[in-house]
C-alpha cells in the first residue's frame, strides 16, 4: 500500500519564505474577525442552539450567553493549487473510508472531515489517496476543503477530487480508475451528504431558536 | 474494511527540510516566448514533483532579488529527449503577489497539441477521441501542478504556525 509520504514531492523552504509567507497570512479568505461570530465568509451569527453548541462547549470554546468564543484555535486545511483554508473552529466529524478498486490492491483511501466554525458555518474538508498504479503518473494524493452551506457545494469539491485523481490518459490504466473512482465519487458524496445534511438540519434550528437571518 | 494507509489530514506538524541561506547570485531564466529573465538574488523555494515512473515533472522556484523584488518560476522537465522542456517565469513586487501568480498559472497551457483537426483524413470519431484525449491530458497537467504547489503551500503554513 502507497503511503502519502511516500508520494510526496521534494520541498526545500529557507526560513525567510517562511516568514514572508507568515507576515502575508494575515487576514485569509477564510478567517473570522474577532468577536463577530459570523460563519468563515458570512455565516449566522449570534448564540447556538444546544446541537451545534455541543460540541463547542465540549472544547472549551463557547463564552457565557453560548456565543462562540473567537479565540478559539485556528485550524488549517490543506488545499491543492491553493493557499489553505484558515479558519477558527473544532472538527465536528473526521472519518475515513478505503474503496477498492478494479483490480485486486487497488484501494484508494479516502478521509473527509466536517468541521464547525466559530460561527456556526459549516467547512468541508476531504483528502484522497489513490493507489499506486504502474505508468500512472497521477498517483498522488488530492485535498480540497471549502465552506459548504448544503449538500449542493460538496460538487465543486468533489470535482475537484475528480479531475485531481482521473487518470491523465483514457485507456492507461483507465478503466480501473474511472470504475474506482466513480464508486468513489458516489459513496463519498452519499456519505458527505449525511453529514452534511445533520449538521445543516442543526444549523436551521439554531437560526430557527436565535431569529438571526 | 481494508486498513488505512498513513494519511495526514489538518494541522499536522510536518517539519519542511530548508535549504540553508544562500548568497546573493545571478540567475537567468530563460522564458517561453520572452526575453530571459536575468537578475540577481536568492532562492527562497524549491519544489518539484519528479517521480521515475512519471515522464514529466513540474519544479516550482521563488526567488528574492537583491532590489527587494520577487521571481516566481515554473518549469516542466520531460524524461523523453525529443521533449522541449518549458520554461515561465513572473516578476512580482510582494510574496503574495508571487503566490497570486502561481495560483493563478493553468497548468493546462503546457499540454502540447498534436491533433490537427483541419486535416482531411480525420473522421468525426477521430477528432472526438482526440478531444476527450486532450481534455483529459489538460486535467492531469493541471492536478500535477495543483498538487505540487498546494504542497508548497501546505509547507510554508506548516512551518509558519
Amino acid at each position: 500500500m502507497q503511503t502519502e509520504q511516500a508520494l510526496r514531492p521534494t520541498v526545500q523552504l529557507t526560513a525567510e519564505a517562511v516568514a514572508l509567507f507568515r507576515s502575508g497570512r494575515h487576514g485569509p479568505p477564510a478567517a473570522l474577525p474577532p468577536e463577530t461570530a459570523g460563519g468563515p465568509s458570512g455565516g449566522p451569527s449570534g448564540a447556538l442552539a444546544a446541537p451545534l453548541a455541543a460540541p463547542l462547549a465540549e472544547a472549551g470554546a463557547v463564552r457565557a450567553g453560548g456565543r462562540p468564543d473567537p479565540a478559539m484555535a485556528w485550524r488549517s486545511l490543506r488545499r491543492d493549487g491553493a493557499r489553505p483554508f484558515r479558519f477558527r473552529g473544532i472538527t465536528l466529524i473526521e472519518t475515513g473510508v478505503t474503496v477498492p478498486g478494479a483490480a485486486a490492491g487497488e484501494n484508494w483511501a479516502c478521509r473527509f472531515a466536517v468541521h464547525l466554525a466559530a460561527g456556526g458555518g459549516l467547512v468541508a474538508e476531504i483528502a484522497v489517496l489513490p493507489p499506486q498504479i504502474e505508468g500512472w503518473a497521477v498517483s498522488r494524493p488530492a485535498y480540497a476543503a471549502a465552506e459548504v452551506a448544503g449538500p449542493a457545494d460538496l460538487d465543486p469539491l468533489l470535482e475537484g477530487i475528480r479531475a485531481a485523481c482521473h487518470p491523465p490518459v483514457p485507456g492507461f490504466a483507465g478503466e480501473a480508475g474511472d470504475a474506482a473512482h466513480d464508486a468513489l465519487t458516489v459513496r463519498l458524496s452519499a456519505a458527505l451528504g449525511r453529514m452534511i445534511g445533520t449538521a445543516l438540519a442543526a444549523r436551521r434550528s439554531d437560526t430557527t431558536e436565535t431569529g438571526d437571518p | 474494511m481494508t486498513p488505512m494507509p498513513s494519511f495526514d489530514m489538518a494541522d499536522s506538524r510536518g517539519e519542511p527540510e530548508r535549504s540553508p541561506a544562500m548568497m546573493p547570485q545571478p540567475f537567468t531564466i530563460k522564458r517561453v516566448g520572452q526575453r530571459p529573465l536575468r537578475f540577481e538574488g536568492s532562492e527562497l523555494c524549491m519544489a518539484m514533483s519528479f517521480v521515475p515512473t512519471c515522464p514529466s515533472w513540474y519544479e516550482i522556484n521563488i526567488y528574492r532579488t537583491t532590489a527587494q523584488s520577487f521571481v516566481a518560476a515554473v518549469r516542466l522537465f520531460f524524461v523523453a529527449e525529443g521533449e522541449r522542456d518549458r520554461v515561465r517565469a513572473w516578476e512580482c513586487e510582494s510574496f503574495d503577489e508571487v503566490l497570486d501568480t502561481l495560483e493563478a498559472y493553468d497548468a493546462g497551457r503546457d499540454v502540447r497539441v498534436d491533433a490537427f483537426p483541419d486535416d482531411p483524413g480525420m473522421t468525426p470519431g477521430d477528432l472526438a477521441a482526440e478531444g476527450f484525449m486532450l481534455r483529459a491530458k489538460v486535467e492531469g497537467a493541471r492536478a500535477h501542478y495543483r498538487s505540487l504547489l498546494g504542497e508548497i503551500l501546505h509547507e510554508l503554513e506548516q512551518a509558519a504556525e
